[in-house]
C-alpha cells in the first residue's frame, strides 16, 4: 500500500471519529438484559411459568426452603435454569475465547477453530457415542469427560508444533491448530460414516452442531469455575492484549514479555475451549461474531472489550437457546444451528463493511 | 503484564525510584561486542557503538547490514548471542522488561491490524510499562497522553480509527506513543519510510526538538548527514565507521559500503554535508576489499 499522502488530504477526507459508547453504562445495561433474558428462558417454553414464580422457586431454593407444592418447582430448577445458565456461561466464555485468540493470533477474523481445539474435543465427543462408552444417564458426563480429553490431547499437539522455532509466532500457531484440526475432523467424519444406527448418528451430528440440550447441574461446575477465571487472568493482561494488536516488536518495545504472554493466551484459550466444547459441542460462529460486534461498540481496548464481550456473549446465547427451544413445536433445534444462521450473514457484513472502508 | 518492581530488579545509577516521571532524565547506551542471530543468521557480527546523552546518533548501512536487528535488540524483541546493550553501564538483561521499557521507547516498522484502536488509544499504550494489571489510568498517565498528542500536533484527532490515518499521521501518532512512554532513550527504526519529504522533514524537527537520547537508523544519508549528531556505517553486521557526519560520509566509503559514486558537497542552504550520487553510474562499483562479503551490491 503507498504511504505517500498529499498535504491537506487528511483535512478534507471526512474524519469518521469513533462513536464511544461508555463501557460502564453498557455492561450495566447488558447485565440488566441478561437477568431479563434468563428469567425469559426459564419462563417459556412448553409450559409458560410466570416470571414471579420463577423468582420465587430460584430464592426458596437459594435459602434452603421446601418448595412450594403445586409450583412447577422441578421444571424451573431442574431443567430450565440449568439449561439458561449453561447457555449464558458458554456464550461468557466464548466471547472471552474468541477475544483472546483474535488478540493472539493478530486476526480480528480468528475463533477457537483455528487452534484446532474444538475439532479435538468434537473428535473425543463422537468417539465416545459411537464406541458407546457411555450410555443412558451417563451419557452427558461421559461425553463432556471425553471431549475434554480429546481437547486436551490436541492442545498439547499443537502446543508441541507451534513451539518449535521457539515464537509461538501468529502464523505458525494458525498453520498448526487448522492442519491438526482438519486431519481430527477427518476422523470425526470417518467415525460419523461407521456409526452404527440412525438414533447414534442424529446424537452424533445434533452434537456437532452444538446443543445445550444436555444441561444439569453437574455439568456446570467446570464452566462455572473457567469462565470467571478466565475473565479474571484476561483482564490483568489487558495491557499487553492491547499491545500484541500493534504488533509482536511494539509490545516488546512497551515490555510486553511477548513470548510468556502468547504461551498464557494459548494455554488459557485452548483450555477454555475444551471445556466449552465439553458441555456444550462446537456451537459456530460466537467466538467470532461477539469481540467484533463489542469491537464496533466500545472500540479495541482490552480493558472495555473483554468484560462486555462476555456479558454480550452470554445475552446473545441465552437469546438464541430460548429461540431454539421454542421455535418449532415438535422439536429442538441444535443451537449451532441459529448461530450459524444469524453469524454468516453477520460475517459477510462486517467483512464488507472492513474491504469498504478500505483498511 | 505484571510491571511492577521484581526482587532482583539493578537500579540504575543516579534513578530516581519513585514517580520515574516525564522528567530530564537523559541515559546513555553502550552496546558491546554485540552478536545477534536472526532467522538462523548471524546478522549482527560484533558491533560496537554508543549513543551518547541527549544525542541523535544515526544507523546508516545497505538493506540487510543489520541495522534493524542491532535496534530489535535494544528494545528487547530479540536477544543477543553474545555481548551486551548496556543503559546506563547496566546490562538491560539484568533488568524486567518493563524495568527497562519504561527507559527505552521503541518506535518499530510494524502497521499494526485493524482492531478499532482509536488514535488515543494508542498513544495510551505508551503507559503500559507504568501499570500494573487491573490498573486505571490516573491524572499523570492522562495527562501525559494529553501532551504527547499535542506535542505531534495530534491533540484533535484523538478519537478517530488508527488504522484511517494518513502515513504521516501515523508515524506522528506512533511517536506521540513513545513519548507518552516517558523514556529517556528513544529507539526508532527506519521511521521515515514511506513518507513523503514535507512529513519526513516534520518528523525528524519533532526528534530534534525532543533532545534525548535518540538511536534512529535511516535510509536517506542526507536526512541522516543533516540531523544527527554521530552517525555509525554498518556493513555486514559490523559498524565500519563511527564519527560525525562529515567525518564519516566521504565518497571512499560510499564506495566502499554502498557500492556507488558521490560527491560530497556542502549544503547550500544549512551548510551540512550534502551527497550528491550519480544516478547514471554505469555499473555498480565493487570496491571488493570487506572481505566475507559475497552480498556487497546494494539492492537499490
Amino acid at each position: 500500500m503507498l504511504d505517500v499522502t498529499v498535504r491537506g488530504k487528511g483535512a478534507e477526507a471526512p474524519a469518521r471519529t469513533r462513536r464511544s459508547v461508555p463501557a460502564g453504562p453498557l455492561a450495566l445495561l447488558l447485565a440488566v438484559a441478561l437477568l431479563a433474558a434468563l428469567t425469559a428462558a426459564v419462563a417459556w417454553g412448553s409450559t409458560s411459568i410466570p416470571p414471579g414464580e420463577v423468582w420465587s422457586v430460584v430464592w426458596r431454593r437459594l435459602t434452603g426452603h421446601a418448595p412450594r407444592p403445586g409450583t412447577n418447582d422441578l421444571i424451573v430448577w431442574q431443567l430450565r435454569l440449568p439449561r439458561a445458565l449453561l447457555a449464558a456461561l458458554v456464550g461468557a466464555g466464548l466471547g472471552l475465547v474468541g477475544t483472546a485468540m483474535q488478540a493472539l493470533v493478530r486476526n480480528p477474523l480468528a475463533d477457537p477453530y483455528f487452534l484446532g481445539v474444538s475439532n479435538g474435543a468434537s473428535l473425543g465427543a463422537v468417539a465416545a457415542i459411537v464406541l458407546g462408552l457411555g450410555t443412558g444417564s451417563a451419557l452427558g458426563l461421559g461425553l463432556s469427560g471425553a471431549a475434554f480429553a480429546g481437547a486436551l490431547a490436541t492442545f498439547a499437539l499443537v502446543w508441541a508444533v507451534a513451539r518449535r522455532g521457539g515464537g509461538f509466532a501468529p502464523l505458525r500457531l494458525v498453520l498448526a491448530g487448522v492442519a491438526i484440526g482438519q486431519f481430527l475432523s477427518g476422523f470425526t467424519s470417518y467415525l460419523v460414516l461407521q456409526a452404527g444406527d440412525e438414533q447414534q448418528t442424529h446424537s452424533v451430528l445434533f452434537w456437532l452442531m452444538g446443543s445445550l440440550s444436555g444441561a444439569s447441574w453437574p455439568l456446570l461446575a467446570a464452566p462455572a469455575v473457567a469462565v470467571p477465571a478466565v475473565l479474571l487472568l484476561l483482564q490483568a493482561r489487558a495491557r499487553g492484549l492491547n499491545a500484541l494488536l500493534m504488533g509482536d516488536e511494539t509490545a516488546a518495545g512497551l515490555g510486553v514479555d511477548v513470548v510468556r504472554l502468547r504461551r498464557e493466551l494459548f494455554a488459557v484459550t485452548s483450555l477454555l475451549t475444551g471445556v466449552l466444547v465439553a458441555v456444550s459441542g462446537a456451537i459456530a460462529f460466537v467466538a467470532l461474531m461477539v469481540p467484533h460486534v463489542c469491537r464496533l461498540v466500545v472500540g479495541g481496548d482490552h480493558r472495555r472489550l473483554l468484560p462486555v464481550s462476555a456479558l454480550f456473549g452470554a445475552l446473545l446465547l441465552v437469546v438464541v437457546d430460548l429461540v431454539c427451544r421454542t421455535a418449532m413445536d415438535t422439536q429442538e433445534l441444535p443451537v449451532g444451528v441459529v448461530t450459524s444462521l444469524i453469524g454468516a450473514p453477520a460475517l459477510l457484513y462486517l467483512l464488507d463493511r472492513r474491504l469498504g472502508s478500505g483498511s | 503484564m505484571r510491571t511492577g518492581r521484581r526482587a532482583g530488579d539493578a537500579v540504575l545509577p543516579g534513578e530516581v525510584e519513585a514517580g520515574d516521571g516525564p522528567g530530564e532524565r537523559r541515559s546513555r547506551i553502550d552496546i558491546e561486542d554485540l552478536h545477534v542471530a536472526y532467522a538462523g543468521r548471524t546478522v549482527v557480527a560484533g558491533a560496537h557503538l554508543i549513543a551518547a546523552e541527549g544525542e541523535i546518533t544515526g544507523l546508516v548501512g545497505p538493506n540487510g547490514s543489520g541495522k534493524s536487528t542491532l535496534l530489535r535488540t535494544v528494545y528487547r524483541h530479540l536477544k543477543p548471542a553474545a555481548g551486551r546493550v548496556l543503559l546506563q553501564g547496566t546490562d538491560i538483561r539484568e533488568l524486567s522488561p518493563a524495568r527497562s521499557a519504561r527507559h527505552i521507547a521503541a518506535l518499530p516498522q510494524e502497521r499494526g491490524e485493524d482492531f478499532e484502536l482509536t488514535v488515543r488509544e494508542v498513544v495510551a499504550m505508551g503507559r503500559t510499562p507504568y501499570k500494573r494489571a487491573f490498573a486505571g489510568e490516573d491524572a499523570a498517565d492522562r495527562d501525559l497522553v494529553a501532551r504527547a498528542l499535542a506535542d505531534v500536533g495530534m491533540a484533535d484527532h484523538s478519537a478517530r480509527r488508527f488504522t484511517e490515518l494518513s502515513g504521516g499521521e501515523r508515524q506522528r501518532v506512533l511517536l506521540a506513543r513513545a513519548f507518552a512512554q516517558a523514556a529517556d532513550v528513544l529507539v526508532l527504526d527506519e521511521p521515515t519510510n514511506h513518507l513523503d519529504i514535507h512529513h519526513q522533514v516534520e518528523l525528524l524537527a519533532l526528534l530534534r526538538g525532543r533532545r534525548r537520547t535518540t538511536l534512529v537508523s535511516l535510509h536517506d544519508l542526507n536526512a541522516a548527514a543533516s540531523v544527527c549528531d554521530r552517525l555509525h556505517v554498518l556493513h555486514d553486521g559490523r559498524v565500519v565507521a563511527s564519527g560525525a557526519p562529515r567525518d564519516v560520509l566521504r565518497p571512499a566509503l560510499l564506495a566502499e559500503v554502498f557500492g556507488v559514486r558521490a560527491a560530497v558537497i556542502e549544503h547550500p542552504l544549512t551548510g551540512d554535508p550534502l551527497i550528491a550520487f550519480d544516478h547514471r553510474q554505469n555499473a555498480v562499483v565493487f570496491p571488493g576489499t570487506s572481505g566475507n562479503s559475497p552480498s556487497g551490491s546494494p539492492d537499490f
